[in-house]
């Protein structure tokens, strides 16, 4: 018996009651004998093992650093098909020193059979527990499909009643519109005066800060334009409360001056604020009083200019730097008045800044008050009607598909 | 052409489609049966590049829900690993960066690649819900029953694994 089957019987020996095929081979990987085959492998001895079975082929370098400290590894279930079938076998190689000589030893041990029952059990384990999986999965999806479901149906009905609130919230405003445009007055009023009118209003919302107000007293025309606090729903109850103080200004007290009106319309209005610290509303404000018969046109301002065109030259008269109102710490405003002798041709306008302000043109920017003034001047003599056209026309040329800044309001007088 | 062998070791939970995604690279084939892998099922695949031919050696290994619990002399000699996972169960990648701290431990320096798997199974939405659940960026979803990014993972592993 030669050495190497020496070596291969002393470790088949350990193995004796287990159905394993043991292969030796050499520090090269050359099949030296084997023996208890599954099949006879007496035509590879002396052929590469590692040429022969990619199993260890792919363990060569593992293999070869096998030394005395570490000289067993163990490869448990390799599943190995045999044309149809698959076996499953445990792998074990062993590095063996005999007599300064190195050997392997590749035992392959057959638990086919046993691990027939194994894999129907892990089979079952792995299905099962896929299925659970799956379901568990299914099941949070439903749930949150579910609560997604509720919530869209929760912010739906949330929707309903916004836009419910928003309908009865626009109809109250509307409704506040036809009271505040019933309050403006018509053209009827100055229907019998000396000049003609044309008044271009824009809110910029459903109601407006701004307002005009005019009244005819016997000789005496009254015209006034204010820009109140804000817009939209807090500025149109300022302008109210505005219209009705110059109402009472006018009808009773009688008060025919300018200057006299924008102070006791200060007064009025810092009086009705008095008690709430948190209000600081005021108005700009430009009145004029118109005097047929002795052809004059007296002005004051708060904070609104007069603009007017004489003889193809435009003209501006300042008002004064304070507004009507506002923050009650600021006492005894004193307001100037400018009275002009009327000549004919004259064209007066009052406006608010709504004009001047409106964001628009190729960079988006303001219109300009020297752009404003230069369209007033170009247009001046041309009938009151067109005037007002030519400034609707300009200032939606202007803004194009912006929003519209703030409330809009001219007024002009041509003699 | 120079000739030489690496071992690529596949890994993940169970039922990923490891084995689907093995045996359509070697074979081109593709069952919807499926059968758990018990141990470990090796095959053989010739990648050419150029001047180069490379003996793939792949080590389909039979999934676990941690891959502390397998056999470490199954990575041993292992040139290069794919974890895969499975695009429709969220609990196989839930922990990737864990396992990937695993087995850069028992092999520092190895190149790997992450497959999302089964991306057939997926509609555009749900895959793009599934990505943003990701522990980490996955670079190939792939679909074993498709053939979709297979043969990449491959190619694009052995060139990590050959440094070209």
């Amino acid at each position: 018996m030669s050495k190497i089957h020496e070596v291969l019987i002393a470790y088949q020996q350990e193995y004796l009651s287990q159905w394993c095929q043991f292969i030796l081979f050499d520090q090269k990987g050359d099949i030296l004998v084997s023996s208890n085959s599954f099949s006879d492998l007496h035509s590879y001895y002396g052929t590469s093992i590692y040429q022969l079975n990619f199993f260890l082929e792919s363990l060569q370098s593992v293999i070869e650093t096998l030394d005395a400290t570490q000289d067993e590894l163990f490869f448990p279930r390799m599943e190995i098909p045999f044309g149809e079938k698959t076996g499953v076998f445990d792998y074990t190689i062993k590095r063996i020193e005999d007599q300064n000589e190195i050997y392997y030893v590749w035992i392959v041990e057959d638990n086919t059979a046993h691990n027939r029952y194994l894999s129907l059990v892990q089979q079952e384990r792995n299905d099962t527990y896929i299925e659970n999986e799956l379901l568990q999965l299914k099941t949070q999806n439903q749930i949150l499909q579910e609560e997604v479901e509720k919530q869209t149906a929760d912010i739906q009905e949330q929707k309903r009643l916004i836009e419910k609130q928003k309908d009865d919230i626009l109809d109250s405003i509307r409704y506040a519109q036809r009271i505040q445009q019933a309050i403006l007055p018509t053209d009827k009023v100055l229907e019998s005066a000396i000049f003609q009118t044309f008044i271009f209003y824009m809110p910029k919302d459903i109601v407006s800060g701004d307002f005009y107000w005019a009244r005819q007293v016997g000789g005496k025309s009254v015209i006034a334009v204010a820009d109140c606090t804000g817009h939209g729903v807090p500025g149109a109850f300022m302008s109210l409360v505005g219209q009705n103080m110059l109402e009472t200004i006018l009808i009773e007290q009688k008060i025919f001056y300018p200057k006299n009106i924008l102070e006791s319309l200060d007064r009025q209005m810092l009086q009705l604020f008095q008690n709430d610290n948190r209000v600081h509303d005021g108005m700009d404000i430009t009145v004029v009083v118109i005097d047929e018969e002795q052809k004059t046109i007296t002005y004051a301002g708060a904070k609104r200019p007069l603009y007017f065109v004489r003889d193809a030259n435009f003209q501006e008269i300042k008002g004064a730097p304070f507004a009507i109102g506002g923050h009650h710490l600021v006492q005894g405003k004193n307001f100037t008045e400018f009275e002009l002798k009327i000549q004919p041709n004259d064209v007066f306008y009052l406006f608010s800044d709504g004009y001047a302000d409106q964001f628009g043109g190729d960079s988006d920017k303001k219109f300009m008050i020297r752009n404003f003034k230069n369209l007033l001047l170009k247009i001046h003599h041309l009938p009151v009607t067109m005037q007002q056209e030519i400034l609707k026309e300009n200032l939606l040329a202007w803004r194009g598909s912006r929003k519209q800044t703030d409330d809009i309001l001219v007024v002009g007088l041509q003699f | 052409m120079q000739s030489i062998s690496k071992k690529v070791v596949l890994v993940g939970n169970f039922g990923v489609g490891k084995t689907s995604l093995t045996r359509r690279f070697v074979f081109q084939k593709f069952a919807d049966e499926y059968l758990t892998t018990l141990g470990v099922k090796i095959d053989k695949k010739i990648m050419n590049l150029p001047d180069l031919e490379v003996n793939l050696i792949i080590w389909d290994i039979a999934g676990e829900v941690s891959q502390t619990k397998v056999p470490k002399s199954y990575y041993l000699g292992a040139n290069g690993i794919i974890y895969v996972f499975d695009l429709t169960r969220p609990s196989t990648f839930k922990h990737i960066s864990e396992d990937l701290d695993y087995i850069k431990q028992l092999l520092p320096n190895v190149p790997y690649i992450l497959a999302g798997n089964k991306k057939d199974l997926l509609s555009e939405e749900e895959l793009k819900r599934t990505i943003s659940e990701f522990p980490i960026p996955c670079e190939y979803l792939t679909s074993a029953k498709t053939g979709e990014c297979v043969e990449e993972i491959f190619q694009d592993l052995t060139k990590k694994m050959t440094n070209r």
